[in-house]
């Protein structure tokens, strides 16, 4: 008997409907991977057995027996725990208050800590999650949190354990942690829904598939019967390209030139340690490295929103060293942000209002401080249709999309206002490889125009892909400097994560091989 | 390129439009409800205190005069802080600045005596808009700067403002006698009352331009209402300035000076509440002492909150509190219900529009109703 | 604006409510709701509706509003006279507030307090049948229904300074100390309240020629927290006896009193009926009996020897202003204090003594 069943399930919004007469059924000890691309209608239907919406039509069946679950307290009763992309976690309170957060152990009001702290010990212990019960959660690092909203769920009792895309948010070591509890928790007898859009993931970790379209469930299958092409074929509904066909680049006059230069990070410590590299028209340099490595500081001076401390940069021999956002952008660069949700968009904003951002001064969409909402429009409707945006209208709020479209609004404006140089921060993160493979076509497109292209970027796979020529980045200098054809994803890998090189602060003398990749990498 | 695969929204434009006026009014609506509850229980007969409200506020052109007379600079405070707000600014100071607002009509309007009205109205005008702004310029200046919060900054501000003021009325601009005011502004620097811009014939004729006190403020208030909404909608200015309000990082990305456009939002919000104390001073009292505002800075707040930030919201929030307070009179001379219960009316009415999640509750339960009955 | 902001913005807001709210409450018992309901068994038809406009500061005050209300209810008991009373909330309110009782029928109306000076001026002329009392209004040329009703403050606080100025250099309580101080608190530094002061300067360096007086004001007549701040200033600085003119300012100023002791001489209304628990320091009040006159007021209405288009000054000799009992100090205070109290009153009643008015 399923320990848990769906029967028809149906659920809608006003004007949409987010789930179709859904089935589907999870035995005791198994991890069912639910794929499909964002707006698929996953998390709506997740959300609806956790309680968190109601279904129009439709059964819950828990070991059999039909449940009526209207919120998450009853679903908690009934066993079900669910960890959502955005952690509900209380930032200042401790690992050990957060899990027991609404089921203190303790009497008449006053928690026994003693009691809370030997139960979440006792929990961590057996299922081999393993956390400092005293930590303040704003101290711990994205996946730890995540950690702690797992065994949240377990605290309260969960023999069904939803996970709302849960390696969104987490670096690829965290991911292969993230899979291993997993597997700890099923051998222990529980069973997990695991929510993605992300094909090797569902791949190494999931007993059974089955992936939603358009709100309706398309097809069941098993990691064994199938393959990342096919799976991409059934959650499309056509055949994907997995890697963009590029042409070798055509380099032609330097865009960004880029000497020795220092940024410092948020707590005055030198994130980026003297890097000198250039870009030139019609090639794509990527970046790689691990998060943290002065990535973020990079490309922040780069468009102008932090100042460097030392060294220059020019674009087409033009100093923008000390340039403004706004005076960088009028320059001539454009910038996918890494995090479009705070830096890239206005959620509040309409979709006109959010395309011409930035330009929103410059003629033809402002003239002496007037905006002319109908070119803005006129603009808007051009990039959605260039763009493929899914929309009905430019009217409608960046809010109310899905984060596929989202991201391709940001790849409109900034390709759209045809920039010399495009840098591009995590540009796919979150995407489904439809969207992924636009935005790697659009990127291609703009480099094949002989434009410079700056990529910056956590996936390997999309480094590969995209780049014609890559630098690896560890604790704040360019460590090595590869060709497309010579590099591949062990070799980046040993780079990125300091292999070959000495750390910073070491007291060992360096390598031969060191001193080679300062030598090409920081071309002093 | 591919077939429809995201299940897109059926555009009904009107549903959000409805949405944003009907919160509020069920807000009022559900405040006046739970007001006549109180009255009932106080002893009070509800019906009769609230047709006499009604009266006072609309019973007739004198009485939607009195409703106009105290929205006038209701509409000024609202829009000061409606317009900070959507910068994410909480301008709550704007007391300070309507203070120092009408202090620079009623001084400034004693020196320009003898000159035509055309030339004194304006400049007055203007210099309270320009004494407001410079009133909100430093807690803008020290925000941007220094990050120093604006709900602390312009607050001590108001505190100075009201003390200066106070000051002044007692010393170097009082006017002579007993009473601690300047002295009275000359007709052509006073905002003439509606009424007495038309001839006894006409009033005879169209009754309903016999408005009793209200002013021509009400018509500025109109006006610059019209002009900040013209603003946030069309300028680059209030594009940025919604921009930074939602998303100061976006903007920043975008490069929009977020610092800059803080020092603009919050004298621009000063500026607004600089005026409402002009049109207090030019149309109503024509002079200024120590308690010439009854707290039209924080009431904006309520009024901004009810017009959800909107410019044009703002004339009807305002009319209703105005309404309020121009029927409590009228409720205590016929109803005896003592006026504090005007002052909890209006308590109701800002928790239920601060608590739109309650009240939006309600609206979604309905549409949930209704769409399983559809379904 | 986000949701967490509105919630803020709740709390906010209901705090500043409840912050308003307080200080019009006075933080006591509720003031007494005005009824105009007559009496269940009338036994005939009013003869007149008499009405008042209270100031901001509304009923409940246990000052001018609460004593012009006192007035107001005993011509209703002893002169058969239906009455009314509309509180005002904003400065806005006056006009409209005097318009509507006007418009009503109700003659006199009494408007409470000098910011309501404009508001006679200008709504006397267009009620022209009406009559109109200005409680502490002075008219430079006062309209011919209106009659503004003014008080010797200074007449009173001359007394209040003859009792302070003895006091100090007394012993028969334990708060008086050896030093030859005494300290007075004044709400706004305006005339008004300058003639307080001057009166009781005057009263007490008349008994007392080296006593020290020393003043100091809140800047307003609503901050208890200052009031007390001051009042404890003054004891500070050895003060024994403060006298406070600052309305709700001088609640803090007894707060003071008590905690660090010293006496206390009331104003306007006899406080140690209106601040209940006052008791121990209150040694007596200088009152303003606003009572008095809007009574003496009603009556003149009814008799028909109303005179409007004047100013009427009600000193001591017309009982206007007056020294209230020293109740729990009654056995306390010296005889010669008393003694010292009676013959000032009687020499400035026989004009003997003229009283500086600053």
């Amino acid at each position: 008997m399923p320990v848990l069943e769906l029967r028809e399930v149906t659920k809608v919004f006003p004007g949409v409907v987010a789930n179709d007469r859904v089935s589907m059924t999870l035995e005791r000890g198994e991890i069912v991977a639910l794929l499909g691309e964002n707006g698929a209608g996953k998390s709506t239907l997740m959300n609806v057995v956790y309680g968190l919406l109601s279904a129009e039509h439709g059964e819950i069946l828990i070991d059999g027996s039909t449940v009526k679950i209207r919120s998450p307290r009853q679903a908690i009763d009934h066993g079900i725990g669910m960890v959502h992309q955005h952690f509900m976690l209380v930032e200042p309170l401790t690992v050990t208050e957060n899990i027991v957060l609404g089921r203190e152990p303790g009497r008449l009001g006053v928690i026994d800590f003693t009691e809370a702290r030997a139960k979440v010990a006792e929990i961590s212990q057996r299922y081999g999650l393993r956390i400092d019960p005293d930590s303040r959660i704003a101290d711990l690092s994205v996946g730890m949190q995540q950690r702690v909203e797992i065994l949240k769920a377990l605290y309260q009792g969960a023999s069904v354990l939803i996970l709302d895309e849960p390696t969104a948010v987490l670096t690829p070591q965290e991911v292969r942690e993230l899979f291993s509890v997993v597997r700890s928790l099923v051998s222990e007898g529980l069973s997990v829904v695991f929510i993605t859009h992300k094909l090797e993931e569902v791949m190494a970790v999931a007993d059974r598939i089955i992936v939603m379209r358009a709100g309706a469930v398309v097809g069941e299958t098993r990691p064994s019967e199938t393959d990342e092409v096919g799976l991409a074929r059934m959650m499309v509904g056509r055949d994907v390209v997995l890697r963009v066909e590029k042409t070798p680049a055509r380099c032609g006059d330097t865009v960004l030139d880029v000497r020795d230069l220092h940024v410092e990070g948020e707590r005055g410590l030198e994130a980026v340690a003297g890097v000198t590299f250039d870009v030139c028209g019609g090639e794509v340099v990527a970046i790689a490295g691990v998060s943290g490595n002065g990535q973020t500081e990079l490309i922040d001076a780069l468009v102008g929103l932090r100042p460097p401390s030392a060294g220059t940069m020019a674009l087409k021999g033009v100093d923008i060293t000390h340039a403004s956002a706004r005076r960088s952008i009028e320059a001539g660069v454009s910038h996918i942000p890494e995090d479009r949700h705070r830096r890239g968009l206005v959620l509040q904003f309409d979709l006109a209002e959010n395309l011409v951002l930035g330009d929103h001064r410059l003629a033809p969409y402002a003239s002496r401080g007037i905006m002319n909402r109908r070119v803005i429009a006129e603009m808007a409707r051009t990039r959605i249709s260039d763009y493929d945006i899914r929309t009905p209208s430019e009217r409608v709020l960046a809010s109310s999309m899905s984060g596929g479209n989202q991201q391709k609004v940001v790849v409109a404006r900034e390709i759209g206002r045809d920039p010399e140089l495009l840098v591009a921060a995590q540009p796919t993160r979150g995407l489904d490889v439809g969207a992924i493979e636009f935005v790697h076509r659009q990127i291609l497109a703009e480099r094949d125009a002989g434009k410079a292209v700056l990529l910056i970027s956590l996936e390997l796979e999309e480094v590969l892909s995209l780049a014609d020529r890559i630098l690896v980045m560890y604790e704040g200098r360019i460590v090595r400097e590869f060709s497309a054809d010579e590099a591949d994803a062990e070799t980046l890998g040993y780079h990125m994560t300091g292999g070959g090189g000495t750390k910073l602060g070491d007291s060992g003398a360096p390598t031969p091989e060191t001193d080679e990749a300062a030598e090409r990498g920081a071309g002093r | 390129m591919s077939e429809a695969r995201e299940a897109i929204p059926v555009q009904r434009p009107w549903m959000p439009v409805l949405q944003k006026i009907g919160v509020p009014v069920i807000s009022a609506a559900l405040a006046i409800a739970i007001g006549s509850i109180i009255v009932w229980i106080s002893g009070y007969d509800a019906a009769a205190a609230f047709s006499a409200l009604f009266k006072g506020a609309f019973g007739g052109p004198k009485q939607i005069g009195d409703t106009i007379l105290r929205a006038t600079p209701l509409i000024f405070t609202g829009l000061a802080v409606g317009y900070g707000f959507r910068a994410g600014l909480f301008n709550i100071g704007a007391e300070g600045q309507l203070f120092m607002g009408g202090l620079a009509a009623a001084s400034l309007g004693v020196f320009l005596v003898g000159q035509p009205w055309f030339l004194v109205v304006p400049v007055l005008v203007v210099a309270s808009a320009l004494a407001g702004a410079a009133w909100a310029f430093v807690p803008a200046l020290l925000k941007a700067r220094i990050g120093a919060h604006e709900v602390i900054t312009t607050m001590m501000f108001t505190y100075i403002g009201r003390y200066i003021v106070s000051w002044l009325v007692v010393g170097p601009l009082k006017d002579e006698g007993m009473i601690p005011q300047t002295v009275a502004l000359a007709p052509e620097a006073q905002l003439p009352r509606i009424q007495s811009l038309f001839s006894a014939d006409t009033l005879d004729a169209l009754p309903f331009l016999a408005l009793g006190r209200a002013h021509m403020g009400i018509v500025i208030a109109i006006v610059v209402a019209v002009v900040v909404w013209l603003i946030l909608k069309y300028t680059t200015l209030g594009y940025e300035n919604r921009a930074v309000g939602f998303n100061p990082y976006a903007s920043e990305t975008a490069g929009i000076s977020v610092q800059w456009t803080t020092v603009k939002a919050l004298c621009i919000s000063g500026a607004l509440a600089g005026l409402a104390g002009s049109v207090e001073v030019m149309g109503v009292h024509h002079r200024i002492f120590d308690q010439f505002s009854s707290g039209f800075g924080f009431t904006g707040i309520a009024v901004a909150l009810l017009a959800k930030n909107h410019p044009l919201g703002v004339i009807p929030a305002a009319l209703l509190f105005g309404a309020l307070s121009a029927g409590a009179g009228t409720m205590q001379l016929e109803a005896s219900v003592p006026q504090k219960i005007i002052l909890i009316i209006q308590a109701l009415v800002i928790f239920f529009v601060a608590a739109e999640e309650i009240v939006l509750w309600f609206v979604r339960r309905r549409q949930k109703e209704a769409m399983s009955h559809a379904g | 604006m986000n949701s967490k902001m509105s919630k803020l913005l709740a709390v906010l807001l209901a705090l500043m409510l409840v912050v308003a709210f307080v200080p019009a409450c006075g933080g006591a018992e509720e003031p007494e709701e005005p009824t105009d309901e007559p009496a269940v068994e009338e036994p005939a038809e009013p003869v007149l509706k008499a009405a008042m406009v209270t100031d901001v500061g509304g009923l409940g005050d246990k000052s001018f509003n609460d004593l012009a209300y006192e007035g107001l209810k005993k011509a209703e008991a002893e002169l058969n006279v239906e009455i009314k009373v509309l509180e005002s909330k904003e400065i806005t309110d006056y006009e409209s507030n005097i318009d509507q009782l006007a418009t009503a029928g109700y003659s006199p109306i009494f408007a409470v307090g000098f910011l309501m000076t404009d508001a006679i001026i200008k709504m006397a002329p267009e009620y022209s049948d009406v009559q109109f009392g200005g409680v502490d209004q002075f008219y430079e040329e006062p309209p011919a229904n209106a009659v503004g009703l003014l008080f010797k403050e200074h007449e009173g606080s001359y007394l209040a300074g003859v009792v302070a100025g003895l006091a100090t250099l007394d012993t028969f309580d334990d708060k008086l100390n050896g030093d030859n101080v005494i300290g007075f608190v004044g709400g706004m530094d305006v005339p008004l309240i300058k003639k307080f002061e001057a009166g009781f300067i005057a009263g007490a360096k008349s008994v007392n020629p080296d006593v020290k007086v020393i003043s100091l004001y809140a800047g307003n007549f609503t901050d208890q927290a200052k009031g007390k701040e001051l009042g404890l200033s003054l004891i500070e600085q050895k003060a024994d006896v403060i006298y406070a003119a600052a309305g709700a300012v001088g609640l803090g100023t007894i707060q003071a009193c008590q905690e660090k002791g010293a006496l206390f001489i009331g104003v306007d209304a006899d406080q140690y009926l209106t601040v209940p628990g006052s008791g121990d320091v209150m040694l007596t009040s200088m009152m303003k009996r606003v009572d008095v006159a809007v009574f003496d007021t009603i009556k003149s209405a009814v008799d028909g020897t109303f005179e409007g288009g004047t100013l009427k000054t009600y000193g001591l000799a017309e009982g206007g202003v007056d020294l209230a009992p020293f109740h729990d100090f009654e056995d306390a205070v010296p005889q010669a204090i008393k003694d010292a109290v009676e013959k000032a009153r009687a020499d400035i009643i026989g004009g003997t003594i003229e009283v500086p008015e600053s």
